[in-house]
């Protein structure tokens, strides 16, 4: 599924940072993994997204985060009723919103894993 | 002993004077006192504790006579040399009546020591010298937990009874009060005079050479058997001192039993909570290697619904395009049956005309139009998408109960360090006491003790060959004498031995009718059916007897409470005529069965019992029916403020 999006992805410096973090404390096997599951979490938990933040880090190529195969997150998020021009755009600010809302909690304690697998 | 009367005066929780009159009918003997924790209960004991004894004691300490002082009448005394504390007891024995009053006048002039006065029947006062005597013979100090007895410090009694070594001293203060050193005084008093009759004796025969020889082997007899008792002697204070030092060990580890059950309970929680952090960890890596693969788990719930929902619509799909199916197959047979006028199956004529063969045509499409149509390719598509992210519903069941797993286990992990914390702390109060070294130094001094008895054993066994061989000696000089004062020698030999025998047959005889006694208030009281009565060792102490003669190993705290209940019982019954007995807080760590069964031998036993007790073990409004009628008073037990109590007679 082709769209307009740019072909890189840009991060934020804090989601660079808990990415790497969360990969370093071995809740995942690499940053794409983190970016991928902090998306999912932020639609699950229906995290508010922030249209104005700053993303100075050319992270990843888009089709390697949302077009990988096996694990592609366009399919997910046009089965969940988002049109195909906005998948890109707001997937980039809802993983932003997972990784900061995941970052949050890691630091006030709280068991990661269940926020992620307990999530409804 | 009967206690008729106690009067206490500034006396602890009681300013002023208060006076508790303990006679009640024959028929209702049980007095109740009721009051809360801290309110004044175990004030009446020490009171009745610092008359007889002149000193009460609480958690093994003894409480200075100036701190007994009620604070209340010392602050409002404003230095009065008068201020006045006593406590006064009656009680009744054997017909006559006793009054020890007991003084202490802490503002006096010089230093203030307690004072004591004792009169029998209304007498003159006896002399102040013989009033511990006096008391002794009535109740021993040593035994008078039996009586003023502490629910609170049942462990103590558990130890005493349960524990030979510890149930060795105070062993002889029970023979005591059973008289059977009465006879220990016969048998020394006739061997004394047996003696000074054998020196006489031999004086005056010393030309006799065989009572000469005689005489020098008896004599050398007697400092071997004045050896053997030093010895014995030495080896009771060498057990003393052992059974002393085990107390003081007791005593600064509070108790030893509890501290290392504290480090068993500290080493088992450490292993639980490391096996339940491996648990934790090998949950945790494979919920980490399961959210690797599955990044729609935080999704899947949702996930889960739209597949659900588009498989549904799928078969909702297919049955749409199979009836449609349906209805074109119709269609094409009636557009058939419509150009022919018979049927192309069987040739009939058909009945039906054709505008009703157009209307059933007209009504199908009809039906035609109005079923959706669905794009089941595109549907099916759609559910191909989700193997594209690989969705796996049972992968995230798997790692949802995972997590679920993982969380219980970390509950558990919570309470068990928790635990592990309160255990610790709990340790940490013992103090710096090195808890391995006084084991060490416990058990050193056990075996001391064991060591002590087998000695004392062995002397006691020494001393009866030795006696043998001196009334063989005795009879050998006797014979070198006149008929006549042969008699009058052999006379005392003869006294000496009856009485050392009886005195045997008298302890083993005292000994099982205590046990008998005990026994029958054990059965009475105990609800583990199991048991067929009490063994009673030599030293008192008590073993719990199953039906083939073995004695069980298992003893609970409850257990332990109601065998040291039937031991005193026991004792009461056959060291008295008219038994009482102070019990305070009797029901902690009873269950209720073991409570209404200590309450009826409380009614059965003829003692006089008086029972302290709190709101936590019993309420007079719901739990009267407990004693039936047997109630003759009931003292209710109030505290004022911090300094001063009130006791008042409610029910008489």
């Amino acid at each position: 599924m082709e769209s307009s999006s740019p072909k890189n992805i840009m991060v934020s410096d804090r989601a660079n940072e808990v990415c790497d973090v969360l990969r370093k404390l071995g809740y995942f096997s690499d940053a794409l993994e983190a970016y991928r599951t902090a998306l999912c979490l932020a639609i699950s938990l229906n995290l508010e997204v922030d249209t104005t933040l700053k993303m100075p880090n050319n992270k990843w190529d888009t089709a390697a985060v949302f077009r990988s195969e096996g694990k592609n997150i366009e399919s997910l998020m046009l089965l969940l009723g988002y049109k195909p021009e906005e998948i890109v755009p707001q997937g980039k600010l809802l993983a932003e919103a997972g990784l900061k809302y995941l970052d949050e909690k890691r630091l006030a304690n709280v068991d990661i894993l269940s926020i992620i697998a307990g999530a409804k | 002993m009967r206690i008729t009367k106690l009067i206490v005066k500034n006396f602890m929780a009681y300013k002023g004077v208060h006076e508790i009159d303990f006679t009640v009918p024959k028929h209702s003997p049980l007095i109740l006192f009721l009051g809360e924790n801290g309110h004044g209960k175990t004030t009446v004991q020490h009171a009745c504790k610092w008359c007889l004894y002149e000193e009460t004691k609480e958690k093994n300490e003894r409480i200075p006579a100036v701190s007994l002082v009620n604070r209340k009448a010392l602050a409002e005394s404003d230095g009065n040399q008068n201020l006045e504390m006593s406590v006064e007891m009656e009680w009744e024995e054997s017909g006559d009546t006793y009054n020890l009053k007991r003084t202490f006048e802490p503002l006096s002039q010089g230093l203030p020591v307690p004072r004591a006065r004792l009169r029998i029947n209304g007498d003159n006062p006896v002399p102040v010298s013989a009033i511990p005597a006096y008391v002794q013979r009535f109740l021993a100090k040593e035994i008078s937990h039996f009586f003023f007895f502490d629910g609170e410090t049942q462990d103590e009694f558990d130890k005493m009874t349960s524990n030979h070594n510890s149930a060795a001293f105070i062993r002889s203060e029970i023979e005591k009060s059973l008289s059977i050193p009465v006879i220990s005084d016969g048998i020394n008093w006739l061997e004394q005079k047996q003696s000074e009759e054998s020196a006489a004796l031999i004086k005056a025969n010393l030309h006799n050479d065989k009572m000469r020889k005689a005489g020098i082997a008896l004599e050398n007899a007697r400092k071997e058997l004045n050896t053997i008792q030093q010895e014995g002697l030495l080896q009771v204070a060498r057990l003393q001192e052992a059974n002393t030092r085990i107390e003081i060990l007791e005593g600064q580890v509070s108790n030893i039993e509890e501290a290392q059950q504290l480090n068993e309970e500290i080493s088992e929680l450490k292993g639980r909570v490391a096996i339940l952090r491996d648990k934790r960890n090998e949950k945790l890596s494979l919920i980490k290697d399961h959210l690797g693969d599955f990044f729609w788990v935080p999704l899947a719930p949702r996930l889960h619904d739209i597949y659900q929902s588009l498989s549904q619509d799928i078969l909702k799909a297919e049955k749409i395009v199979q009836a449609n199916q349906s209805i074109h197959a119709r269609i094409s047979l009636l557009e058939q049956l419509r150009k022919q006028d018979k049927c192309p199956l069987c040739d009939s004529v058909y009945e039906i005309t054709i505008s009703t063969i157009l209307d059933e045509i007209s009504k199908l499409k009809s039906d035609l139009e109005s079923n959706e149509i669905v794009d089941v390719a595109k549907l099916r598509a759609k559910l191909r998408d989700f193997e594209s992210f690989g969705f796996k519903y049972e992968a995230y069941v798997t790692v949802r109960d995972l997590q679920k797993d993982f969380d219980a286990d970390g509950a558990d992990l919570a309470i068990a360090t928790q635990n592990l914390d309160d255990r610790q702390s709990q340790l940490s109060l013992y103090g710096n006491t090195d808890i391995q070294n006084v084991v060490i130094s416990m058990k050193a001094l056990v075996a001391e003790a064991e060591v002590a008895n087998k000695n004392i054993e062995q002397y006691k066994s020494d001393e009866v060959e030795v006696r043998k061989r001196i009334t063989k000696l005795e009879s050998d000089i006797g014979k070198g004498i006149s008929p006549q004062k042969r008699i009058s020698h052999n006379a005392f030999a003869y006294l000496v031995n009856l009485f050392v025998e009886a005195k045997e047959d008298y302890v083993t005889l005292v000994r099982k009718q205590v046990e008998t006694y005990a026994s029958e208030t054990f059965l009475k009281i105990i609800s583990d059916k199991k048991y067929s009565g009490l063994q009673i060792n030599e030293n008192f102490g008590v073993e719990l007897l199953l039906p083939d003669g073995s004695v069980d190993p298992l003893r609970s705290t409850g257990q332990g409470k109601v065998s040291t209940i039937a031991l005193v019982s026991g004792l009461i019954r056959t060291a008295m005529d008219e038994g009482f007995i102070l019990m305070d807080t009797p029901f902690v760590s009873l269950d209720l069965g073991h409570r209404q069964a200590v309450c009826k031998w409380a009614v059965e036993s003829g003692f006089k019992v008086s029972l302290f007790m709190h709101s936590g073990e019993f309420i007079w409004e719901r739990d009267h029916s407990f004693f039936g009628d047997s109630v003759g008073k009931v003292y209710r037990i109030r505290k004022i403020d911090n300094d001063e109590s009130t006791i008042e007679l409610e029910t008489a």
